[in-house]
């Protein structure tokens, strides 16, 4: 039954009508049509829109975001995987420098810029985060680290401890303008000027404040101007 | 690198709507659809580089999606959901439009997945016959035949007074 035959008249028909997009745009081209064929035009006509209508299904909300993303940590996951001997090959030179580093005066550098940025990328979910109550975790994560002081930031997602690099933290996700911003509190880390950073897809800004360094980061389309600003008042 | 990344955020800014809707009335549940969407970028990912033809890139997608769907089947039992749930039928207003509208996604969810892929492809995807044939892998007139029966039974089911009196000719 598949097999039609070209010369058939039943399958010619068949075929025009399983390609009714076709179908329509000779009937368009034709210099007049007859009532029958007009009636016949209407009819394919609405039953195209009907259904292009029924299949426009409403997207998840903001669903190539989340293709990328995902895309982007696979993709990194799978770097990560082909360079796993170098790295553990450079793990051991690495650790020994870190240990040193560790009991002086931390500087920011770029291998700073890099531990924030894949604290950023591992931690990429916190992202999507909405805690109710973030800014009292804030301040609970700033006096474990022996800082005596209130925050309140006006739209913190998220708040919670970590270790960048080994060095203690706090970690925030905070929105300026809708926009995500991730936000590190390095209280042993102490800047001595500003310094910016990027990669293929975030940038963001060391920052010197009275207790330590604030990393601001956020998408490379997004301006940190205004977290930045938000962020070094609350800290400053 | 930046020529792939840019390349790749186009093709997901530009199709994943299309692949999701795709997904989302082959499997018949949105969050299978989300994983098999983002499992067909993924597998894109990796193999962007092979791809030749800058003007084959969405019948790529979507061969990688029926490849990808395909798989998924022959992993997992199917399991039958409420239609409603599917695509939400209960939220919206009831007039007529809307009513048709929903008569048809059932009609669509109901038929047969032989026929559902084909005229999906084509509405969805807008591929003629000849581009169908290609990403399910049959011929021509195996399509044509799918996408008529399948146009068939769904003027069928949303207007089956109409259809009734020929269906016996029609179907031959």
């Amino acid at each position: 039954m598949d097999n039609l035959n070209p010369f058939d008249e039943l399958a010619s028909r068949r075929k025009h009508l399983s390609d009714p997009v076709q179908l329509i745009k000779q009937l368009h081209q034709k210099p007049e049509l007859t009532a029958a064929q007009k009636m016949q035009l209407e009819q394919l006509e609405n039953f195209e829109a009907a259904l292009r209508s029924a299949t426009y299904i409403p997207l998840p909300e903001k669903l190539d975001e989340k293709i990328l993303l995902n895309s982007r940590i696979k993709s990194r996951s799978v770097f990560k995987k082909h360079m796993k001997k170098f790295i553990a090959m450079a793990a051991s030179f690495a650790l020994i420098s870190f240990i040193a580093l560790r009991f002086l005066v931390f500087t920011p550098s770029s291998a700073l810029a890099n531990d924030a940025l894949f604290h950023l990328y591992h931690d990429i979910e916190h992202l999507n985060e909405n805690q109710h109550d973030a800014n009292l975790r804030l301040n609970e994560s700033m006096h474990s680290l022996g800082i005596n002081k209130t925050i309140k930031i006006r739209k913190l997602r998220y708040a919670s401890n970590c270790h960048v690099g080994k060095i203690p933290g706090v970690h925030l996700i905070m929105e300026v303008d809708s926009r995500v911003y991730t936000v590190l509190f390095l209280p042993e880390v102490k800047s001595e000027k500003e310094e910016s950073f990027q990669d293929d897809h975030y940038h963001g800004k060391i920052i010197p404040v009275s207790q330590g360094s604030v990393i601001v980061m956020g998408m490379s389309k997004f301006p940190l101007g205004p977290a930045i600003k938000e962020i070094t008042h609350d800290f400053s | 690198m930046i020529n792939k990344e840019h390349i790749f955020e186009g093709l997901v800014r530009s199709y994943h709507g299309d692949l999701y809707r795709y997904a989302l009335f082959l499997s018949k549940d949105e969050h299978i659809a989300q994983d098999v969407v983002q499992e067909v970028y993924v597998r894109a990912w990796k193999n962007i580089h092979k791809l030749k033809q800058a003007g084959a890139l969405k019948s790529w997608l979507f061969t990688i999606l029926c490849r990808e769907n395909a798989r998924r089947f022959s992993r997992k039992a199917v399991t039958l959901v409420n239609i409603e749930d599917v695509l939400d039928l209960s939220s919206s207003n009831n007039n007529e439009e809307d009513l048709q509208r929903h008569q048809l996604q059932n009609a669509i969810l109901q038929l047969p997945k032989d026929y559902r892929e084909p005229i999906l492809l084509q509405v969805i995807g807008g591929f003629s016959t000849h581009e169908i044939s290609k990403i399910l892998q049959l011929n021509d007139n195996t399509v044509s035949t799918r996408l008529y029966r399948a146009r068939n039974q769904l003027k069928q089911k949303i207007n089956p007074d109409c259809h009734s009196s020929k269906r016996g000719r029609e179907d031959g």
